[in-house]
């Protein structure tokens, strides 16, 4: 017989085992790490290709329509013939353009006065937006008159409208830039006023929130920590595709000869310039087009990943 | 137990409510009365759609009262109510919700849902405070302090149940109104739930009114029953009375039906099956057969029922 076993025999079972003790607290912990949702969104954010090379992107182009007008070597200010339409080169990137400009100053100028008329635009349209569709759904009442508002302004096509705007507000003694920002500001905000309203109409009798109202929460609170929170992705990912949108209309306009004056550089108004000659030196047309296309796309992408990484269904 | 002597907290007279879907009118409750005593568990019972949970959404306010009069504490708090009578009434008045997943709000933080109705009626002075009541209402349901920091969707099924009893309670209602609390959990965890409810009335001396389908479940906990069926409620009685003496055909197949944890007696069982085509409740009256046992029915079907 072994050691061992000879002390097994001997052994009383009070020796060898002891009891556990029972802890309620013990079995009410949370084995799982404490889960915060921004570092879910950042995590599910990153899992996307496209999503980080659209952020990179989108940096660059930033970077480059602050820095290149501040830095650039060239003069877009004086016409010089001797330099028309030069084809790119490494002295000039894009190439030059018919008043003898460089055009990758030329572009980046444009983009700088299209990015931030899109930025402003995009913000003062999501405030308002938001601001108006939350009341819009949490007070029903207001769809008496906040509907026929829709349908009257979502009923006349939006360039026809833009174009009047422009042309009247440009008869007032404000800047291009302004009347601009004005004539997209003025209703610009409805489409995403409605969206959050029905999204508002769809959460708000769940019934969580019931109980908020069980516990008399006012309104102003429910909103902020009930249904704002929720709907959060649809407000982003509208948001993001509302800078494309605008720079589309901006472009738009230009072609149809409004919006922005003669001295301001868009990127509207350098696709329009290039319209005359493109056949003849297509990279007038092209560099600023892609440019155009580059931040459309990049804005969407963006978009749909921060859709996805919004939505807590994704997380984990 | 003579309910002479007990003080009425909750008061429901001829309670009717109708909702119009379209143009056609759902009568959801027809002509329901009844008294919760200070102190008691009072049960409501009956089938999907009977109309209990709107009886107490109606008792809220979450539903308009078509005709009728409900009193709390002796004061009318049906029709037309100020601003503030209301906001004290919600003060009083709390309701435990049905599905614990959704009625926790998945966006906030356990501090926030604990503290919303603190918020409300501003019932602390120091940020402090406030704190040590989340965390006292949490360890009251047996969570720990730690969780004040979680998300709802983090926690399980009876746990979730528990942050809504003391986001609940965490004001000191009088009354609470319990819409199935415990039909969306796992049976493992149903008798913590309750146990923990009858442990916190009896510290706090709550009121509840608690709804349920299961009549096994509202033998445990109530100390009188209401058995409701199509939007009528066909008998009211102390809860052993109920079952130990069972008069309105429904009430006895509802009793019936529950199975029996004992094969000798589950095997003779007979399920009654209950033709409520015989049964027009509307030329029913209310009737107090005896003392306490309220039955709904023509003199003549209470005759027959009462007969043994």
């Amino acid at each position: 017989m072994s050691k061992r076993r000879e002390l097994y025999e001997n052994a009383n079972i009070n020796d060898l085992f002891v009891a556990a003790e029972l802890r309620n607290s013990e079995s009410e912990h949370l084995a799982v790490e404490p889960y915060s949702y921004w570092a879910s969104v950042f995590k599910e954010f990153k899992k996307k290709p496209s999503a980080i090379v659209s952020v990179v992107l989108l940096v660059i182009i930033i970077l480059l329509s602050i820095f290149v007008p501040m830095f650039s070597k060239y003069d877009i200010v004086e016409p010089n013939t001797l330099l028309r339409n030069i084809r790119p080169n490494f002295k000039y990137l894009f190439g030059t353009d018919r008043n003898g400009y460089d055009l990758f100053t030329v572009v980046w100028t444009g983009a700088r006065t299209s990015l931030s008329i899109a930025f402003i635009v995009s913000i003062i349209n999501s405030i308002i937006g938001i601001i108006m569709g939350t009341i819009w759904g949490y007070f029903k009442k207001l769809d008496l008159v906040m509907l026929e508002i829709y349908n009257f302004v979502t009923n006349i096509p939006s360039m026809l409208y833009y174009m009047i705007l422009v042309y009247v507000l440009d008869s007032l003694e404000i800047s291009s830039v302004l009347s601009l920002i004005i004539a997209m500001t003025l209703t610009g905000w409805i489409g995403l006023a409605r969206l959050i309203r029905n999204q508002i109409l769809i959460i708000t009798n769940r019934e969580y929130n019931v109980a908020s109202r069980t516990l008399g929460t006012p309104p102003s609170r429910v909103i902020i920590f009930n249904l704002l929170p929720y709907i959060l992705t649809v407000i982003i990912t509208s948001i993001s595709l509302t800078i494309p949108s605008v720079i589309g209309t901006e472009v738009s306009l230009a072609y149809f000869g409004l919006g922005l004056s003669m001295e301001t550089l868009s990127l509207g108004r350098i696709l329009r310039d290039a319209y005359n000659s493109w056949m003849a030196d297509p990279h007038i047309l092209i560099f600023p087009a892609l440019v155009v296309g580059l931040i459309t796309i990049i804005f969407y992408l963006i978009g749909l990943a921060l859709a996805d990484a919004l939505d807590p269904k994704t997380h984990r | 137990m003579s309910n002479e002597n007990k003080e009425v907290l909750l008061s429901v007279k001829n309670m009717h409510v109708v909702f119009k879907v379209g143009r056609r009118r759902v009568h959801a409750v027809n002509g329901v009365s009844f008294d919760v005593y200070k102190g008691e568990t009072f049960g409501l019972v009956g089938e999907s759609g009977s109309g209990k949970t709107t009886v107490i959404r109606t008792i809220l306010g979450i539903n308009d009262l078509t005709s009728g009069n409900i009193y709390f504490k002796d004061n009318l708090i049906s029709g037309k109510l100020s601003r503030r009578k209301k906001r004290t009434l919600k003060k009083q008045i709390q309701m435990i919700f049905q599905d614990p997943a959704a009625s926790l709000n998945e966006r906030a933080n356990i501090d926030y849902i604990v503290s919303e109705g603190l918020y409300n009626f501003k019932l602390f002075n120091t940020e402090q405070e406030r704190r040590e009541k989340v965390v006292k209402a949490l360890t009251d349901v047996g969570l720990l302090e730690e969780h004040i920091t979680r998300y709802p969707h983090e926690f399980s099924g009876g746990q979730r149940q528990r942050i809504g009893i003391a986001r609940a309670l965490v004001i000191e209602p009088e009354l609470v109104l319990a819409d199935e609390p415990i039909s969306a959990l796992d049976v493992s965890i149903r008798a913590q739930v309750l146990n923990l409810m009858k442990k916190l009335q009896r510290d706090r001396d709550l009121t509840y009114l608690f709804i349920a389908h299961d009549l096994s479940i509202i033998q445990y906990i109530s100390d009188r029953v209401g058995v409701m069926h199509n939007g009528y409620l066909v008998e009211l009685a102390d809860a052993n009375e109920i079952y130990a003496n069972p008069l309105h055909p429904y009430t006895k197949s509802l009793l019936n039906a529950i199975p029996q944890p004992d094969p000798k007696t589950e095997r003779f069982r007979v399920r009654g099956v209950y033709e409520s085509t015989d049964i027009h409740y509307e030329s029913g009256e209310w009737i107090e057969v005896t003392p306490g046992h309220f039955l709904l029915g023509t003199p003549e079907q209470i005759k027959e029922w009462t007969k043994k």
